[in-house]
């Protein structure tokens, strides 16, 4: 990506150079184009004196933003952004999206959603999963059947807050079987789920549906608390 | 019994967590709906700019000397105003008085 990027500047300046008049106006939007944004980010120490837990939040190729917990109601977590947007996740499936241009507005039988028991169930168990639902998005996309199963946990170390957490993978791998309004290229992919030694689910990667950005989520409160 | 434990174990990771209510929000930053800048679609569009502004023609003003300024007449010019000369004439009986009265204006350019 950077060579690419490192060639079409050079490309660009080159060509350009013979253009005095404009050729600063080209590199000031090149500039802007090529500078990287920044991710909204948050040290150990102002996790822990945060009064709100929090969460990191990138989603796609945007930069990250951090969401605060605004309620817990029922089990289901409420995060908010800073531009009133909205996640509603219960045991840290989305169930709900509010604010984000295209959202999902309803899943249904997440009683049965392995997630919620997934740190707690045997390979053997673990295995034997599988989890259908029905999901309404918007723009017209309404009572869509999707599936998923799971793969056993790997093992590895996640790096967050500058710490270095055990954590157990787990893959849930998602199908989306029904054909769709739009152009659907890719029918099936996966989310990841990683949990602490605890049992706390700390960093998540989730799409919603196949043409969704991807949602990756670092749950920053509960992984200063693994610190204390 | 796995599953009496684990809705324990939620209970209890619950119980750390802070929700801020509707002040929450005052607790976050960073934008979720931020825009994304596609450089590649900044490359071509620039790429465009460039073909479109090569392919213009300017019209080039070529400046001439600037005009001289100059007064009516004989009238001299100072400090870029002309100064002109009138005279006013006066009968006093059988006495004409003839006095001279300068004004001063813009010269033609």
């Amino acid at each position: 990506m950077n060579v690419k990027i490192l060639t079409l500047s050079a490309l660009v300046l080159i060509i350009t150079s013979g253009c005095s008049g404009t050729h600063h106006a080209y590199y000031q939007t090149l500039k802007i184009a090529f500078t990287e944004q920044d991710n909204a980010k948050m040290t150990l120490i102002e996790v822990q004196q945060s009064k709100v837990d929090v969460i990191s939040v990138k989603r796609g190729e945007r930069p990250a933003a951090i969401m605060a917990l605004a309620y817990l109601e029922n089990g289901l977590h409420k995060w908010v952004s800073s531009d009133n947007t909205m996640l509603i996740m219960d045991k840290g499936r989305i169930i709900r999206t509010v604010g984000l241009g295209e959202n999902l507005l309803y899943v249904s039988n997440t009683d049965l959603d392995p997630l919620k028991s997934l740190p707690n169930l045997s390979k053997d168990e673990l295995q034997r999963q599988i989890w259908s639902r029905i999901i309404d998005r918007t723009g017209d996309e309404y009572g869509y059947p999707m599936e998923s199963i799971f793969n056993q946990a790997f093992q590895g170390t996640l790096q967050a807050l500058s710490l270095n957490i055990e954590a157990n993978l787990y893959v849930e791998t998602l199908s989306y079987p029904a054909p769709a309004n739009y152009l659907q290229l890719n029918n099936s992919w996966k989310n990841c789920y990683w949990y602490a030694k605890n049992g706390d689910l700390i960093k998540s990667i989730q799409k919603v549906s196949p043409l969704s950005e991807s949602l990756e989520i670092t749950y920053l409160s509960r992984i200063a608390r693994l610190n204390k | 019994m796995a599953a009496a434990a684990s809705l324990c174990f939620a209970g209890s990771s619950f119980a750390q967590e802070n929700s801020g209510g509707e002040a929450a929000s005052s607790s976050a930053f960073g934008d979720m709906n931020k825009e994304k800048i596609v450089a590649g679609v900044v490359g071509v569009g620039i790429l465009g700019a460039m073909i479109a502004n090569n392919r213009g023609s300017t019209k080039t003003v070529i400046n001439g000397p600037d005009p001289e300024p100059t007064c009516d007449g004989s009238d001299p010019l100072v400090d870029g105003v002309c100064t002109g000369t009138t005279t006013t004439v006066t009968i006093s009986g059988t006495t004409t008085i003839n006095v001279p009265v300068t004004f001063t204006y813009l010269p033609t350019l």
